[in-house]
């Protein structure tokens, strides 16, 4: 028996260093709402069970305050002794201390075999219950009971139903028996397949043995047809050589007779060539012969004349003469041109010296004195000419002069001065005079002088006028007035200090205009002493020419007088009328020219006649010589040609004889030739003793064949040799040969076909049989259905395994249920029945598992069907007697909180009658808020939980 | 005068390996091949190194099912011994009897066969007459006792006595041709030459009384390395060498996982054990054993099915040592939580009640069924124990997780 003998709390909820002392039996504790009973009870869970995971659906009662979290609780258990369970905050489930009296301190396991392996939810289905838990049994059947037994002791009911669940599940997924999809089924299929393969696999393996009989039998049979083979193949080879000498014995035997008949055939050696080549040469030698003498004729035939000797002396001779015949030729044509050029020139020196015919020049003096003598008279000539001509220049000369002066007169005469004019001024100078003098006795001489000076600028001023303006007029005109000027001057003023009547009058009608009167007066005596200048001069120039005429007619006389001699020499030269003056000069160089122009014409003209001369003398030979006339320029090459022909027909002459001369000793050799020939086919013949050509061929023909007969015969014997035929054998007939040959090959290619077809087949079979032997995929089939049957053989563990765990299950809590239920029952029949007074008789459990309350008359009831009372009743009635039953495995303290409100008086005293029993067996904590109940247990420590808030006021 | 042989039997040429899937394609090939392999691995050494005769005590093919080519491989190695002037005495065995319907092909020369009675080959060797004794089985089954018709050796010859059986009162094999290692000795003989068991053992030292074992592993249970013996009989005294011949090796490895928290260090403990395991052995297939699982590593292995673990660690393998496979994983747990008495306790102690007939009637259904029992194995001792082992997993883990705490 466990008894919890103190609670010590730390702080838990409300409860902060709360000390709880509990006995053995009862223990009422009592408190009104909210004073904390039902904080204490969860204390005790927790702290027995451990603090809730965080956010688990529980409260953790953590003090709201802070401070220490958790507590001890006091516990003398039957097996393990008094020890102490102490629980504060570590870890979410909180830290664990379980403490014993001898000082050992253990953790969670101990705690662990303390509750027996009880969870709290295995210990709270039986041992703890508040009036709401107290109907969690469900509908209490055999299921939730067994359930609730089984829970003793295991992680719980639900985990081992699940466990069991699960493993079943699993098993369901590895293998059913009737199933296909399961692993284990699949698997089976599987391994069926590979079975299958691997017979296949056998079965094809099976196949060797045969297949190697077989190739023992190909190999034999082919060994058979080998020799087979060999046979006919030996016979095939003598036929074969039979064959080949069957004709060829035929021919030596024909070639035997012929040469029988044919017998001796002499024949000289090589004789049909030596004939043949003899007669040849003998032939081509009667050639030579004819074509000699037809040579010898046509040289005779071809020969010249013999050629003219003299004939060609002379045209040598001419032929000599070729150089002098050019040389004519190209004197003459020189010649010629230069007279043509000379000519020219002649004609030219003639026109120039404007003559008809040069002929009187040929004979003409050209000597220098004669030359000088025209230089003479031609300078004298000039002379004259040009002293007229000056002489006529000059008068020309007087002549506009005169001429001049005459215009200068007329025209200063129709200028002059009026009548009046030229006397006032005869008169001004008096006038002058005593102005002056009036003037000065004026003003006293004061200025007297003024006027003069005046008067001599103003002449000054004329004079430069007149020069500038060449107005002699105006010259003259101021010489007077510097002469009046210069005599006023010289006279000096004598004044008129006393005027006179005259002088008054004078003055008042001169006075002030001495000036412009003086320039009246000066005018006037320039005018006439200009017109007395140019008379004058007019009377000059009559006079100078005069002079000049008569030296004019002196000059034309002289003139006159060197043109005639002039005439005169020049007449002796031909030429006539008036020669240019230029030409005097050159007159005698052209004369000297000509003369030597006609000179070389004369001896150009000698020098062609004598070219035309010889050339004449050549060319009428050489005509002579040719026969014909022939055109200049081809004469010499006709004279040449002319040479050549003879000198070659000398020449062709003497060749041809020379040749005929060769023609005949070569003719005579090849005659001597001829007859040799003869004698030597003669020999031959007689050699084959033959009449005639044709019987010398004959026994050529028959030698000829003897010979190849012969040669056959030895060719037969080689070929029969190499073939190998039997020399000493009847050779049978070829036809046969061929028969027996043919069926021999027949033979042989059936025999080929026969070993083509069996060394395919052994082919074939050697490389099935080789596959068969190396190939690894029934090796890899195996191997693959061992890994099948390995894998098979681990799921069937599994399963099995699984299999063995769930009848485990099933027999262990079988057995827990068969052997406690019915005692449970037993005794919760009884309680109830105790409880309800007999109202109802028994608990009992139905054969459906479910369990029933039977009344007092028999009825059954289910157990929802009852008051709400009588079945909190009858679940008390369960669970303590659950609890009885586990007496041994669980032997705990029984938590009850207020379950009993629903009793009536009497139930409740029964109740308490039946805890009373108990509570030797088992320490009871009641929680109730109802004080009567305090008070209803005998010997019942009552512990008052104080008002909520109040902390130390646990009572006792 | 020494003369020399070697001792081979078991070859299994052409067997599969049973008990293995899931495995990568190259490690399939190699594993397909293994005995073929062995085989020439045995040949080869033979033929470099010339012994005076080769022995192969039973069982050179795996049964009826014998292939074409393992019986043209064998044939060639058969040439080749000729070829290397080595004869050969071979007496078959219950896996390759002569009852047996296959293609028989013809064996050169140098290689004699027994017959279906005990009778005796003779050879000199150097002078050194030299008797084999052997016998080939005439049918699957030879369940009689044929030690008896042996002959007790006499004369000077060299005696070698070949014989295909287990010793009598061996249980964990079928029973053929029963012997006791007293009849063996009294036949005198100066070597045994036994075959059919495929652990190697010497069974007594001299007269040397040996199984070879099986040339190459075929299942995991055949671990360690295999291969033949290289004998020498001189002087009524015998040298023996064992000389390694399989393709690959079958191992065990175990993995301490304590204070494993990640995956990843997970992993490389594991590697290491691979590595060191392929450095010994070569290439191989390897069983994992996970030890020392505390409550972090199991935390860790719990997020993932075993299967994931497996196929994570193949992967890894397959990158790293690809001539290495694994072929599965067992966690060993430190300590399975505490079963406390009550229906907990009741259900496992459930499993262990049952006897022979109680499992079969349960498990019936599968290994009862007429087309999964020829694929389940035979429910023998062994795969019950292997069952009972699997279910009180299924259950602790099933039951005991989660803890008390709500």
């Amino acid at each position: 028996m466990m008894t919890i003998t103190k609670l010590v709390i730390y702080g838990f909820g409300k409860h902060e260093n709360v000390t709880i002392d509990l006995q053995q039996g009862i223990n009422v504790l009592y408190g009104p709402n909210e004073a904390g009973k039902t904080t204490i009870r969860q204390f005790i869970l927790h702290t027995l069970f451990g603090f809730p995971q965080r956010g688990s659906s529980l409260l953790r009662y953590e003090p709201k305050t802070g401070g220490a979290y958790g507590g001890q609780v006091h516990v003398t258990d039957s097996e393990f002794g008094p020890c102490v369970i102490e629980r504060i905050a570590g870890r979410s489930a909180g830290e664990v201390t379980v403490r014993f009296p001898d000082g050992r301190e253990e953790g969670e396991d101990t705690l662990g075999r303390l509750l027996r392996g009880y969870d709290r939810q295995s210990f709270e289905s039986i041992f703890s219950f508040s009036l709401l838990q107290l109907q969690e049994i469900g509908r209490m059947n055999e299921e939730e009971l067994g359930e609730a037994l089984i829970a003793s002791g295991t992680t719980g009911a639900e985990d081992l139903a699940g466990f069991k669940a699960q493993m079943e599940k699993e098993m369901d997924g590895l293998f059913k028996k009737s199933g296909r999809v399961p692993r284990m089924n699949v698997l089976l299929t599987e391994l069926k397949e590979a079975e299958d393969k691997i017979g296949e696999y056998r079965k094809k393996s099976d196949a060797y043995a045969p297949m190697k009989e077989r190739a023992a039998e190909i190999a034999l049979r082919l060994n058979e047809i080998a020799e087979e083979e060999a046979a006919i193949t030996a016979d095939q080879e003598r036929l074969s050589v039979l064959r080949q000498a069957a004709p060829l014995e035929i021919e030596r035997l024909r070639a035997e007779e012929e040469l029988q008949e044919i017998g001796d055939a002499p024949f000289p050696a090589d004789g049909i060539r030596r004939y043949e080549a003899l007669k040849d040469r003998k032939m081509a030698a009667d050639a030579a012969i004819r074509n000699l003498q037809e040579r010898i004729a046509a040289a005779g035939r071809e020969m010249p004349e013999e050629p003219d000797a003299e004939r060609l002396s002379s045209l040598r001779s001419v032929l000599a003469e070729e150089a002098a015949w050019h040389e004519a030729h190209s004197m003459e044509t020189s010649a010629e041109l230069s007279l043509r050029e000379l000519a020219g020139m002649k004609d030219g020196l003639l026109a120039r010296l404007g003559l008809d015919d040069g002929e009187r020049f040929a004979g003409a003096d050209a000597s220098i004195r004669k030359e000088e003598e025209l230089h003479g008279l031609s300078q004298e000539h000039d002379r004259a000419f040009r002293n007229l001509e000056r002489l006529d220049e000059r008068m020309a000369e007087k002549t506009a002069e005169a001429g001049r002066i005459a215009q200068e007169r007329a025209a200063l005469e129709a200028s002059g001065p009026e009548d009046e004019e030229i006397e006032w001024a005869s008169k001004w100078p008096t006038l002058r005079k005593r102005l002056v003098a009036a003037e000065a006795k004026q003003r006293g001489q004061t200025d007297s002088r003024l006027p003069i000076l005046i008067l001599a600028g103003l002449a000054v001023l004329i004079i430069a006028m007149a020069i500038f303006s060449e107005n002699w007029l105006f010259a003259a005109a101021g010489v007077v007035a510097g002469v009046a000027s210069v005599y006023l001057l010289l006279k000096g003023g004598g004044g008129d200090d006393g005027l006179t009547e005259d002088e008054r009058r004078l003055l008042s009608r001169y006075g002030g205009r001495e000036e412009e009167l003086d320039r009246r007066a000066e005018r006037v005596g320039r005018h006439f002493a200009e017109l007395d200048r140019l008379i004058e001069d007019e009377e000059r120039l009559r006079s100078e020419a005069a002079e000049i005429r008569s030296l004019r007619q002196a000059a034309a006389a002289t003139l006159d007088h060197a043109e005639n001699r002039l005439g005169a020499f020049l007449e002796a030269y031909g030429i006539t009328g008036r020669l240019p003056a230029a030409i005097v000069p050159e007159l005698f160089r052209l004369v000297r020219e000509l003369q030597e122009t006609m000179r070389r014409i004369r001896s150009e003209e000698e020098k062609r006649n004598r070219a035309i001369r010889i050339s004449g003398s050549i060319r009428s030979r050489a005509h002579h010589l040719i026969g014909h006339a022939v055109p200049d320029p081809l004469l010499f090459s006709a004279l040449k040609k002319a040479e050549r022909d003879l000198v070659r027909d000398a020449e062709t002459r003497e060749r041809l004889f020379e040749e005929q001369k060769r023609l005949v000793e070569e003719r005579d050799e090849a005659k001597s030739l001829t007859a040799a020939l003869e004698t030597e086919i003669g020999v031959l013949l007689d050699a084959a003793a033959a009449a005639d050509e044709q019987a010398f061929y004959e026994a050529s023909g028959q030698a000829g064949r003897k010979a190849e007969l012969l040669e056959t015969l030895r060719r037969i014997g080689e070929q029969l040799k190499q073939i190998g035929a039997p020399i000493a054998e009847d050779i049978p007939d070829i036809g046969e040969i061929g028969l027996r040959m043919e069926r021999n090959r027949r033979s042989l290619e059936s025999l080929l076909d026969d070993r083509n077809r069996l060394l395919k087949e052994q082919a074939e079979l050697e490389a099935r049989m080789s596959h068969l032997v190396a190939d690894t995929a029934y090796d890899a089939l195996l191997q693959e259905f061992e890994e099948k049957k390995a894998v098979f053989r681990g799921y069937a563990v599994e399963w099995a395994a699984r299999k063995a765990a769930v009848s485990a299950i099933e027999a262990a809590t079988g057995r827990l249920k068969e052997e406690k239920l019915p005692d449970v029952i037993g005794r919760a029949s009884g309680w109830f029945r105790n409880l309800t007074g007999g109202a109802h008789s028994a608990l009992v459990l139905t054969r459906g598992g479910r369990i029933e309350a039977e009344g007092a008359n028999g009825l059954r009831f289910d157990l929802h069907e009852l008051s709400q009372a009588t079945k909190e009743q009858a679940y008390i009635s369960m669970r303590l007697s659950l609890a009885t039953s586990l007496l041994e495995s669980a032997p705990f303290p029984i938590i009850m909180d207020d379950p009993f409100v629903h009793f009536d008086r009497v139930r409740l005293g029964n109740m308490i009658n039946l805890l009373e029993e108990l509570k030797i067996h088992h320490q009871f904590l009641y929680f109730t808020c109802h004080k009567e109940m305090a008070g209803a247990f005998n010997e019942a420590a009552v512990i008052s939980v104080a008002e909520a808030g109040s902390e130390r006021g646990v009572l006792k | 005068m020494t003369i020399r042989f070697i001792h081979a039997a078991d070859l299994h040429l052409g067997s599969p390996f049973k008990g293995f899937a899931g495995l990568p394609g190259k490690m399939a090939e190699t594993v397909r091949e293994s005995t073929f392999t062995a085989f020439r691995n045995l040949i080869g050494h033979a033929s470099r190194t010339r012994p005076d005769f080769l022995l192969i005590a039973g069982d050179v093919y795996d049964g009826e099912d014998r292939s074409l080519r393992a019986q043209e491989q064998f044939r060639q190695g058969m040439e080749m011994l000729r070829g290397a002037g080595i004869p050969v005495f071979v007496s078959h065995g219950n896996h390759d009897h002569l009852a047996g319907s296959w293609v028989r092909f013809s064996l050169p020369d140098n290689v004699r066969v027994f017959g279906p009675e005990v009778e005796k080959a003779e050879l000199t060797i150097r002078g050194t007459t030299v008797t084999i004794h052997g016998f080939s089985y005439p049918e699957r089954h030879v369940t009689e006792p044929v030690i008896g018709r042996y002959p007790p050796a006499g004369g000077d010859a060299v005696e070698i006595g070949m014989l295909h059986g287990s010793i009598r009162g061996d249980e964990a094999h079928d029973v053929y041709a029963p012997f006791t290692k007293d009849e063996l000795l009294e036949k005198g003989y100066d070597y045994w030459a036994l075959g059919h068991i495929h652990k190697r053992q010497l069974l007594h030292e001299q007269p040397p009384i040996v199984y070879p074992g099986s040339l190459q592993g075929l299942h995991r249970k055949e671990s360690g390395a295999k291969g033949f013996y290289d004998v020498a009989i001189g002087r009524g005294k015998a040298s023996l060498e064992f000389i390694p011949a399989g393709a690959l090796v079958f191992g065990q490895a175990e993995v301490e996982c304590a204070g494993i928290r990640h995956a990843d260090e997970w992993l490389e403990r594991c590697m290491d054990r691979i590595r060191a395991f392929r450095k010994a052995n070569g290439p191989g297939l390897l069983d994992l054993r996970l030890s020392g699982i505390d409550e972090g590593a199991e935390g860790m292995f719990n997020d993932a099915p075993e299967s994931e673990w497996l196929e994570f660690i193949r992967e890894a393998a397959m990158r790293d040592c690809p001539d290495v496979g694994i072929h599965r994983i067992t966690w060993e747990r430190a300590a399975a939580p505490a079963v406390p008495g009550g229906l907990f306790r009741d259900v496992l102690d459930e499993l262990v009640s049952w006897d022979a007939d109680g499992w079969k009637s349960r498990l019936t259904d599968l290994y009862g069924h007429r087309q999964a029992y020829r694929f389940t194995g035979r429910l023998d001792e062994e795969s019950i124990r292997e069952i009972r082992e699997e279910a009180d997993r299924l259950l602790t883990e099933g039951l005991m997780k989660g803890g008390r705490a709500e």
